[in-house]
């Protein structure tokens, strides 16, 4: 698999605080990375390291193939953009001049594809209204053209719907679907708000005090997360012969316990399960969001 | 480089507060000139003399550049825009100098707004240059030097301090010290060797006869020495000695010490920028 970004025991303290403490993760080429984490995380600091905007205590990372301590690392950088918490725009400024001054800022040699840009964004009808009188929906959809310029293949946003109204939110995240979709951008997003990243993500990755705690691909997510029913019984060979001839999908998880990945007849698998001479402790239902599993990953409220 | 050059000019042609610069300091020396026309006016044989005119508000644009640099790269970190310029691979030393570059631009606006007010306003009204144009051009090539030393000293400042209103002020603060503290080095230095001592009546009866005595304030020795050093190494010093009827004693020095306060002020704040967090 190509990865855009990798990272190896990526460390950032800032004085006796670690932020970022041995973080390893990649980012697949096409992919909408998931960045989740509570607040503190390290998520933010990550992205300030990946952008160049700090350097790391420890560790390393790797972009479009160029570690950072390259000094060509400069050259992936401008394959990339990114919205770092608030966008990076100038208040005074209309949408168009802000976008003219990144154009300057790249070298672009005309303006040309201004105009779609802010298409893309919805920008394309504020005429000369200045910066600082728009919404912050507006805001972040100004800071993301302004990342959008020079066509860059990986683009960074860093808590892209914190704040926004529920409309701003949809507006968001149906440019994200569509950069990814229709531009073949790879997108890493920050964010703790996890059901809308659910909404977008491809992967995710799950962080909690600068550290990675787990990756994984949006399928192996939903096959941790699928619908079961979790079974304790006294004889789990009974169990999985009675589930066999019953043709039902599970998965054994020790001597005692085992996962089926289907409705079944309680009653029914209790009688049958009796004439084995085994016995069933206990029976749950399991029907995991991906908040369930991001809080049973960081172990509920023990990290807070 | 170019490309940075190219968006902070952009975006300084359209800074308010380089045009209200432009027309206090313009505006200050027509209202001098003026001034001086209608004194000449009404006493003939006089003349206008252009030459003071020129570096008469050198230390005001020096203070009104050190605002917009306040503002231009406070801006930059208030808007957080910055940011836009590191992620898409520009050096931190190139931001630096591409920033620097663009005040030293500002100010030598500023500082040589009234010389060509001075040139444009004062020889239509028959003002005169008494200088020779080597001392002139001298004057003006010397001070333009001492100008980019100033912003080299006040960069540091304004790029480290993320914040505008604190990097504004601080860079104020620190400008208006380097010139008002120059100012009284040069006070201290220009005290004659000798002072009016007691009066006493003469032989005659009539006749007043004053002693001379030593000058307590007089600095002489090593500490004379010293402190003509740091009047004469400092921008705020320099700039200080400029204007006056004669040359600076030690101007041919200058450029160096202009030279060695640039490198040195830039290269610690290109080495301090260059570990800076940014957020």
């Amino acid at each position: 698999m190509d990865y855009i970004l990798t990272t190896n025991a990526l460390s950032k303290s800032y004085k006796d605080f670690k932020a970022l403490n041995g973080l390893s993760m990649n980012v697949p080429k096409g992919a909408i990375y998931g960045f989740v984490g509570k607040n503190g995380a390290g998520k933010t600091t990550l992205i300030r390291l990946i952008c160049g905007l700090q350097e790391p205590t420890s560790g390393e990372y790797t972009l479009y193939g160029r570690k950072n301590t390259d000094k060509e690392v400069v050259k992936s950088r401008r394959r990339m953009g990114a919205v770092v918490e608030t966008p990076s725009i100038y208040l005074d400024m209309t949408a168009e001049d802000n976008l003219k001054q990144q154009y300057r800022v790249l070298g672009l040699p005309s303006f040309e594809g201004i105009h779609d840009i802010l298409k893309l964004v919805g920008l394309e009808n504020t005429g000369k209204k200045k910066a600082k009188n728009f919404s912050l929906g507006m805001r972040q959809r100004l800071g993301i053209a302004i990342a959008l310029v020079g066509n860059p293949d990986f683009l960074i946003l860093d808590e892209p719907v914190n704040g926004l109204d529920p409309q701003g939110i949809i507006e968001i995240r149906e440019l994200i679907l569509k950069l990814n979709q229709e531009e073949q951008i790879t997108i890493l997003i920050s964010s703790h708000i996890l059901d809308e990243l659910s909404k977008v993500s491809t992967h995710y990755g799950f962080i909690d005090n600068g550290c990675m705690i787990k990756e994984m691909s949006v399928a192996e997510l939903e096959a941790a997360c699928r619908k079961c029913v979790h079974i304790e019984v006294s004889d789990i060979k009974a169990l999985a012969r009675l589930l066999d001839k019953m043709k039902v999908e599970y998965k054994i998880l020790s001597d005692t316990t085992a996962d089926i990945y289907a409705k079944v007849k309680v009653s029914q698998l209790t009688q049958e399960l009796m004439k084995e001479n085994c016995e069933v402790y206990t029976m749950q239902e399991h029907d995991e969001s991906l908040e369930s599993y991001y809080i049973s990953l960081i172990g509920g409220g023990k990290n807070e | 480089m170019n490309k940075l050059l190219a968006a902070n000019f952009s975006r300084m042609l359209k800074n308010k507060f380089l045009y209200i610069g432009i027309l206090v300091l313009g505006g200050a020396i027509a209202m001098q000139l003026y001034k001086d026309y209608t004194y000449v006016q009404s006493h003939p044989g006089e003349i206008i003399s252009l030459d003071i005119f020129l570096l008469m508000y050198s230390k005001v644009a020096i203070i009104i550049s050190s605002i917009f640099a306040g503002f231009f790269i406070g801006t930059e970190y208030s808007d957080k825009t910055i940011r836009n310029k590191i992620i898409v691979g520009h050096t931190r030393i190139a931001v630096y100098i591409a920033n620097m570059i663009t005040c030293v631009l500002a100010t030598l606006i500023f500082f040589l707004t009234p010389m060509l007010v001075t040139v444009l306003a004062g020889l239509p009204i028959s003002g005169v240059f008494t200088w020779s144009s080597k001392v002139l051009i001298q004057t003006i090539l010397c001070s333009i030097l001492t100008v980019i030393a100033f912003v080299s000293i006040f960069m540091p400042i304004v790029m480290l301090i993320s914040n505008k209103a604190v990097g504004t002020i601080t860079v104020l603060i620190i400008t208006s010290l380097m010139i008002f503290s120059a100012v009284e080095v040069g006070d201290m230095l220009a005290e004659p060797e000798m002072i009016q001592g007691v009066a006493t009546i003469g032989s005659d009866g009539v006749t007043i006869e004053y002693s001379e005595e030593p000058n307590p304030n007089y600095l002489e020795g090593t500490a004379r020495k010293v402190w003509q050093a740091v009047y004469d190494c400092l921008p705020g010093g320099q700039i200080s000695q400029y204007g006056g009827n004669t040359l600076p004693q030690n101007i041919s020095m200058f450029p160096v010490y202009s030279f060695m306060v640039i490198l040195v002020s830039s290269g610690a704040g290109i080495l301090i920028f260059r570990k800076k967090n940014l957020k």
